[in-house]
């Protein structure tokens, strides 16, 4: 389980004044990680205490002038004290509720908890930067591992229908209950599920979403780009649907043995006969750079590899040239693939 | 900017009239802003310092927009020294961390012109206002008023699902502008 999502609950403890000495450390560990975390947590902190802060007591306030007054030789009794400035309540409230709604926005932890009301779900979400991977367990038990640039939304609790939303790659284990199906929808595709394991390829921007059948079965719903169904599948295990959201065709195909152990799950990206086009807007994701193909008879190049997805692009692409059959540029933190 | 400084040059104002006015109005805040660091006791005499320094300087002269960074940046000092000299002795450092809290410190020294209240409530209410006009109003009857959704929901005629995609789309917004 990620850092992040251990650290959620850390963090809110830590603004409320709640946090044990392992809360602490899970928090502690996080802010460690990256400056990143750092300025995100102390920006929100800043905003969560403005919110949270006490008025000052005219009685301290009182306190503190003499002490000053003191100090200074000024004659307490020289000017006269006007009362207390106070801010309005539901605004420091407000701002109380938005820095912590913003943190659970940004680590996914329930919103519903702090508006008031348990009955209702609320809605989370967790969003993979470039280059990392992170497994979240739903409510129901459904583990869903999400790949790099990809964002998965999902309630804290589920109704009748479960329903969760992705944009970008996320492989699903869900928990078999044939009662409550399970969606998961993308742009311009659902899947419906009983209890199996699934890939799903749907980045915004693609030109194609896939969909990968492991095991149970599934159903998928392809739509158009003004939302009329084309298509009702059903999957069978190790089916392979790709769908092509241009021009609105898709095909699929049946994994074979090889194809049947591949997965990204475990940080190795493999392709096999994979146009270079596409494996160039993939590693672009993966690293959160730019890559461009400028010729289109190269981008139309079947190449077949695998690399760990943690080895630097620069490798990466180096191997994908091993019969130096392209060049490959780089323009500051992006780069460009050419004919020789 | 030169108006501004006329803003202290009143006639008849006597210079601890002046510094009296600036105690009134930046105290709370800062006595907040010192808690942030340190127990109220400590904080408050972090702020008694400053403010014995600032009647010695004569910066209680200072325009406004000059004298709310110099503040918070004085206190940010006055704190730091007070967290390095604070031994374990002091109950309260024992338990809290004191990575956490020179990490805060040090944050703050970096981003302390957002950090000033009136900035803050300015950034907010300007960020709510910015909001589309559906959005703002769910969330100000959400936020505000503390509406349940359902009420919202009824109140607005629609359905609980939009409202709640709406606060959804709200926080969103927030989050980018706010973190």
């Amino acid at each position: 389980m990620n850092n992040t999502e251990y650290c959620q609950s850390s963090i809110i403890s830590y603004l409320e004044g709640s946090s044990g000495e392992e809360e602490r450390a899970a928090l502690e560990a996080w802010l460690r990680e990256s400056t990143a975390n750092r300025e995100l947590f102390f920006g929100l902190k800043a905003l969560y205490d403005s919110g949270n802060k006490k008025d000052l007591s005219a009685q301290a306030r009182d306190l503190m002038w003499s002490g000053i007054a003191e100090a200074t030789g000024i004659s307490r009794e020289d000017v006269a004290a006007p009362g207390a400035i106070k801010r309005s309540r539901p605004i420091r409230e407000f701002i109380r509720y938005a820095a912590i709604a913003a943190i659970a926005l940004v680590t996914g932890y329930g919103i519903s908890v702090y508006t008031g009301s348990r009955q209702e779900a609320a809605m989370n979400e967790i969003r993979m930067e470039a280059g990392t991977r992170s497994s979240v367990i739903l409510a129901d038990g459904t583990v869903v591992t999400i790949n790099s640039s990809s964002t998965l939304r999902y309630p804290d609790r589920f109704g009748r229908k479960r329903e969760v939303w992705l944009d970008g790659e996320a492989y699903f284990e869900v928990a078999p209950d044939k009662k409550h199906p399970f969606t998961v929808r993308s742009r311009q595709q659902a899947v419906n599920v009983l209890g199996t394991s699934f890939n799903i390829q749907a980045y915004p921007g693609d030109r194609y979403n896939t969909v990968t059948l492991l095991s149970g079965s599934v159903e998928l719903e392809l739509y158009d780009k003004a939302g009329n169904m084309i298509a009702l599948e059903e999957m069978k295990p190790y089916d392979r649907i790709r769908f092509d959201l241009e021009e609105g065709l898709y095909a699929g195909t049946v994994l074979d043995d090889i194809d049947r152990q591949r997965s990204w799950k475990d940080g190795i990206y493999r392709f096999r006969d994979e146009k270079l086009d596409v494996i160039a807007a993939r590693l672009a994701r993966y690293y959160g750079i730019g890559i461009t193909v400028t010729d289109p008879e190269l981008g139309n190049m079947n190449i077949t590899g695998s690399f760990p997805l943690d080895q630097p692009l620069g490798e990466v692409l180096e191997l994908l040239n091993w019969e130096d059959k392209f060049v490959v540029r780089p323009v500051g933190r992006d780069y460009i693939i050419e004919k020789k | 900017m030169s108006p501004k400084k006329t803003d202290h040059i009143r006639s008849g104002i006597s210079d601890s009239g002046l510094f009296r006015e600036v105690f009134d109005k930046y105290v709370p805040q800062l006595t907040g802003f010192a808690c942030r660091f340190l127990d109220e006791g400590d904080a408050m005499d972090a702020v008694q310092e400053v403010f014995v320094r600032l009647w010695k300087n004569g910066r209680y002269r200072l325009p406004a927009s000059e004298l709310s960074p110099y503040l918070y940046r004085a206190v940010l000092n006055v704190c730091r020294d007070r967290l390095r000299h604070a031994s374990v002795e002091k109950n309260y450092m024992a338990k809290m961390s004191l990575y956490l809290k020179n990490e805060e410190i040090e944050h703050y020294e970096t981003h302390l012109e957002e950090t000033e209240e009136e900035v803050i409530f300015k950034k907010v209410l300007r960020s709510i206002d910015e909001l589309p006009a559906k959005c703002r109003e769910i969330f100000r009857l959400s936020y505000l008023e503390r509406k349940k959704s359902f009420e919202i929901a009824e109140q607005l005629d629609i359905s609980r699902r939009t409202v709640e995609a709406q606060l959804y789309k709200a926080l969103r917004i927030l989050r980018d502008k706010l973190s």
